[in-house]
Order: structure tokens, then sequence, then C-alpha cells
């Protein structure tokens, strides 16, 4: 199943649920959600959001609410549906890690990268170059701890049941908490360990920076996730 | 166990004419399965159309989206008669378990 006829499923979807009610919409996204997080393909997740997009419409055209339509438990319905699928390929999830720590290993040095630019251009010097230091070798895993634990909080949000769940405003300073504590480690680790372990020219971690971005690129053209 | 005997019996309910999702749990809850509601039927529905037992046709509903309509193929026919026959040999068993710890 091509990623084409995915888009064109998505963008027939997208049309379609206007008809819903809010009521139904809360509930139906959550489950959207749920399923982006899932080891589904893109055209698996989009045949799934059209059926369910049939059943809630219809449902409410008879006078139902997504209670009745889907059943009380939506986790449940969703993990049945998840599970009636065929598992991921092994070769298909390590192409999908390798993929995303490309992306969050380029995001973050090409920020160094940047930052040491800018430094070098500001200061005049001559020759650009790059300071691998030491704190990178800690800095980098935390990165990657930090997407792989935002990402599962993410998914994992769906479904809590509404008392028990935080408001939106105290996930909100929660997450910008969390976000300036990863700043300052990030700084703090800078400071411990700038000793540099090795040089190479800004332009060489350009191209690293470049190669890293087209890896992600291109496994993402050609798996279906 | 019971989501097969769930899947049987959706089969012998498209054996016997076309129905979409929802017609299904209508069946259900008139044959007195009581309240099925389409979201526990429609993974078992993928269930069965990717083990290819079912046909889908799309057509048009009064609502908007289009309606799958299930029809079951060659093997999907084969099964809904195999499952018939198990259920015949297991509800035998379960009954006969049932007199001997009544008689007991």
């Amino acid at each position: 199943m091509s990623k084409k006829s995915a888009k064109a499923l998505l963008k027939r979807n997208n049309l379609n649920e206007e008809k819903m009610s809010t009521e139904s919409e809360l509930v139906y996204r959550d489950m959207i959600i749920y399923f982006r997080f899932s080891e589904l393909t893109l055209f698996q997740q989009e045949m799934v959001r059209s059926d369910l997009i049939q059943m809630i419409i219809d449902g409410e055209e008879r006078g139902e609410s997504i209670h009745e339509i889907l059943g009380k438990d939506y986790k449940l319905v969703c993990d049945e549906i998840i599970s009636s699928f065929p598992p991921m390929k092994t070769t298909d999830k390590i192409l999908n890690t390798l993929s995303l720590v490309s992306m969050s290993l380029a995001i973050i040095l090409g920020i160094y990268v940047l930052s040491q630019l800018a430094t070098g251009l500001i200061q005049g010097s001559s020759v650009l170059t790059f300071d691998f230091t030491m704190s990178y070798l800690f800095i980098f895993p935390l990165n990657g701890l930090f997407v792989y634990f935002a990402l599962k909080y993410i998914s994992n949000s769906s479904f809590k049941e509404k008392t028990k769940s935080l408001s939106k405003k105290k996930e909100f300073v929660g997450a910008y908490f969390i976000l300036i504590l990863f700043v300052a480690m990030t700084i703090t680790l800078e400071t411990l360990f700038n000793q540099i372990l090795f040089q190479t020219s800004i332009l060489a971690m350009a191209l690293v920076v470049l190669v890293l971005t087209m890896i992600f690129l291109f496994i993402n053209a050609k798996t279906e996730y | 166990m019971l989501k097969g005997i769930l899947e049987g019996c959706i089969l012998t309910i498209i054996l016997n004419e076309e129905v979409y999702g929802y017609e299904i749990t209508e069946k259900l809850k008139t044959l007195g399965f009581g309240d099925i509601s389409e979201g526990t039927i429609y993974p078992l529905l993928l269930r069965l159309t990717r083990n290819q037992y079912l046909n889908i046709t799309l057509k048009p509903s009064p609502t908007g989206p289009q309606r799958k309509y299930y029809t079951l193929t060659d093997q999907g026919i084969k099964e809904a008669i195999s499952f018939q026959y198990h259920w015949q040999e297991l509800s035998q068993a379960v009954n006969h378990l049932i007199r001997r710890n009544s008689n007991e």
C-alpha cells in the first residue's frame, strides 16, 4: 500500500469527520492518536479511521452516543483492532528505530553545529572548527531518552479517566518545567565536561547532519510508516 | 474461545445474507446474544476479512460515508460450515458435562 493512496484516504477522512458531533469527536481523537503511535502503517490507520468515521456518523444518525456505538472500553476496542493486523516485521522495527535515532541525532547535532558556527563567526575566527566535547557523549543519549519518554507519554495520555488526568494547565506547566530541567542539565553537563575530544571542520559536521537527515528521509520514503 | 464462537456466528449471519456492520449487531441482539456493540465486532470483521473469508462491497449510505457490505468468499462459506459442525460437537460436550454434573 503506497503512501500516496494513504494520503488520498487521509484527505477524504478529514472531510468526512467534519460531520461528527463534538462529544464523539473527543473519543475519536483519542483513538486516532493511539493508532498514530501504534505499529500500524499509515494506510492501515487511515483505513481504520475511515471505518470509524462511518460507524460513528451512522450511529449518530440513529441517535446513539459514542458509548453505545463503540462500547465503553475504547482502549480495548483499539487494542483489538491493532491485534487484528499482522505484527510489524522485525526489519521494519529496526528501520523505524534507526530513522528516529537519525532524526533526533541530526537535530541536536545540527543545533550544536549552528551554535558553534555562530560563535565562530562572531569571534571572527579564520578557521571554523567544530569542537566535539566530552559533554556531547552525555547530552546526545539524554536527548534521545527525552524524546523517547516524551513520545511514550503522549501515546499513553489517551484514554486516561478525565478525573485522574491532569488539567491542561498542569500538564503544560509540567512539560515546561521538564523542558527547563532538560536545558539546565544540558548547560551543566557542557560546563562540567568541556574537555575537547576531537576537532573537525564545521563543514564536515554539517555534512554529517545532512547525511543523518538523508537517512531519515530515505527510510521514511521507503517504508509505509 | 468465545471470540472464535462470535466470529463463527458472524460468518453464519453473513452466510444467509449480505449485511453491513450495524445490521450484524442488530441480528445478534434479536437472536438473543444481548447488546453487542459495533466496536466489539469491527475488530472481528477485520480479522475475518484478513483471513479472506469476507468480500466487501461499498455501497452509498444516506448519512454520507459509504458503508461496507459483507458477503462470504468460498473459504468463508467453508469456514462457516466448519464452525457449525464444531459448534454441534462443542455444545453436545458441554451439555453432557452439565447433565453429568447435575446428576452427581
